[in-house]
């Protein structure tokens, strides 16, 4: 069984990738006074633990479920561009493709599909679904976190690249593990206190490590902010 | 099996129409909110018969029983009709106080349709009130009828006087229904009835495997009539024997529903209140054996429950069998009861996901 402790209690969802995800996008809501939104991570429900880009008919469908989905009126789906933002969104695409009928309380029968990153589709939900760092980027939340965080410490950037030449990174395969590698080296460089911190926690006990008001995420809070303007304004 | 349901004018219900229905319709919502009104509702309409109100709806909300209060009184040794006595047994049932007709219509899946409406006239044939005492004045007090259509042609009018009789013939209007209200004492003849017939048919066993695999201290059930009154016994390892009831309300309980859903096909099973005295290890299996048993006899299924714990229970069950539940979510809004339908993957993924979906 996961964990969705949160009832939804906002006309806007915003459905991420895992909690890590969540997390994050909560933080730069608050740190934008941008309110009337509830966020929650999508999930693998056999393992309890975040989905990734997959499981997005399941998360969909659970949302679906929720006595406050009555009253939602958007659905925004944050996923990875990873190395190509259109292939992530093909995947959310199919997955939502598959999900059930909607409650009888609306006016439609099933969910809409974008047609593009960024492009709003339907009323009653509306559905938005947009990559991280961008629909014409390839990245992720950690790619992002990494560009903010590194802005501010040259030095540490530095030394970080050079661990990354040290361990070969290079050769890897994978372009999120080895933004993922950065960051979490950054991290634990400037965290003498616990090098081992959860990216999760970081905003609660080492604010200032990945500083939530980088111009970095400017694309996310003004999307986030024209969400608010056109369904909970 | 009911595909779709309209309930019109009927207590907290304006105008609900749901489309739809599953096998297994599970019911759940706030206190007040229309789960209990929806169920007899659907008992209403099937059965629409007078009857399916003073037998089970009104005594279910511990409304007024037939003869509770007395039809006539007499006034300077006359009998006069008691409005009140009257009155009170069909008032309730009413959405509104200018007494529009109730009306429960729905279509089943074979593409049949039935329609019931319940309305006071003073319109009834004369050879009706022949029944009617000599004194008592119409004005003062309608008649109520049943009028029943069934796939389009009338199926009968039923009409109760103001002294209760009744004109009409009583036979059910639709497949055949059992309501268990959320007390814990249904009757025992229907058990012994119900038992019985299992038994003659030898259908007997799937009740008692599914009561044993969860009770292993009993080994069977038995008709036993020791004081001259029918009933149900268990019959206990090492040779015991117990009537059901004083064994555990709580298996008494589901020993009665099962054996209903087991001695009826192509009917529905209705069961208010689902958790009450069955502890929390056990709802898992009862869902199972209910669910088990409505299937094999196709045999459609509403159940209500306020228990997040017996709900969860229901993930697992729904698996990849989603097509066949829904669930049925009532909320009061605006002083009226509204249903939503929610379906069985997204019933089933936001119970995996540990969402409240009670309301």
């Amino acid at each position: 069984m996961g964990n969705s402790e949160e009832k939804i209690a906002h006309k806007i969802v915003i459905l991420c990738e895992a909690p890590d995800d969540a997390v994050f996008l909560r933080q730069l809501l608050s740190h934008n006074g941008i309110t009337g939104f509830n966020v929650f991570p999508n999930t693998d429900l056999t393992k309890s633990k975040g989905g990734g880009n997959t499981f997005w008919t399941e998360s969909l469908n659970s949302v679906m479920g929720d006595p406050g989905f009555r009253n939602v009126r958007c659905i925004a789906i944050v996923t990875d561009s990873d190395t190509d933002p259109q292939e992530a969104f093909a995947k959310v695409r199919d997955g939502i493709s598959k999900t059930s009928d909607l409650p009888s309380s609306r006016t439609t029968r099933r969910l809409p599909i974008p047609d593009a990153l960024v492009n709003i589709k339907g009323d009653d939900p509306a559905l938005v679904v947009i990559t991280v760092p961008w629909a014409d980027s390839p990245g992720c939340l950690e790619s992002m976190c990494y560009e903010a965080a590194s802005a501010g410490n040259p030095a540490m950037a530095k030394c970080v690249e050079d661990f990354m030449v040290c361990v070969d990174a290079g050769t890897w395969a994978n372009a999120n593990s080895k933004a993922k590698a950065r960051l979490r080296v950054l991290v634990s460089g400037l965290y003498e206190k616990n090098p081992l911190i959860w990216f999760r926690d970081i905003w609660d006990k080492a604010p200032g490590i990945i500083p939530i008001g980088s111009g970095t995420f400017s694309k996310l809070v003004d999307f986030f902010k024209g969400l608010k303007t056109g369904y909970s304004p | 099996m009911i595909e779709s349901l309209r309930i019109a004018n009927f207590r907290c219900f304006d105008d609900l129409q749901l489309s739809g229905l599953k096998l297994v319709n599970v019911l759940t919502g706030p206190n007040a909110s229309g789960k209990t009104a929806l169920l007899e509702a659907v008992l209403l309409g099937l059965r629409g018969t007078p009857g399916a109100i003073t037998g089970q709806i009104n005594p279910g909300r511990s409304q007024l029983l037939p003869g509770a209060s007395p039809a006539l009184v007499f006034v300077g040794g006359q009998p006069v009709l008691n409005p009140a006595a009257f009155e009170q047994t069909w008032n309730y049932l009413f959405g509104n106080k200018n007494e529009d007709p109730i009306e429960i219509s729905y279509d089943d899946y074979e593409r049949k349709s039935y329609l019931l409406k319940i309305y006071y006239t003073l319109d009834v044939p004369q050879q009706a009130l022949v029944q009617m005492p000599a004194t008592a004045a119409l004005s003062d007090v309608k008649p109520i009828v049943f009028d029943r259509i069934r796939s389009g042609e009338s199926a009968g009018k039923i009409i109760v006087l103001p002294n209760f009789s009744i004109v009409g013939s009583q036979e059910i209007l639709g497949p055949v229904a059992f309501y268990f209200g959320p007390t814990l004492n249904y009757s025992e003849l229907d058990n012994v009835s119900w038992y019985s017939r299992l038994r003659a048919d030898n259908k007997e066993k799937v009740v008692e495997d599914a009561l044993r695999e969860q009770y292993p201290f009993i080994e069977r059930i038995e008709v036993l009539s020791p004081a001259g009154i029918q009933s149900i016994w268990a019959i206990l390892r090492f040779g015991k024997k117990r009537p059901l009831s004083l064994v555990s309300a709580g298996i008494s309980k589901i020993v009665s529903i099962l054996l209903g859903a087991a001695s009826v096909t192509k009917g529905v099973v209705m069961v208010d209140e689902f958790e009450n005295g069955i502890f929390y290890e056990r709802y898992a299996s009862f869902w199972q054996a209910l669910i088990g048993v409505c299937r094999k006899n196709a045999n459609q299924l509403f159940v209500a429950s306020h228990s997040a714990e017996c709900l969860r229970e229901l993930a697992n069950i729904i698996n990849d069998n989603d097509k066949d539940f829904c669930l049925l979510r009532t909320a009061r809004l605006d002083n009226k009861c509204e249903v939503e339908s929610i379906t069985g993957a997204s019933m089933r993924d936001a119970l995996m996901s540990g969402r409240e979906i009670r309301g």
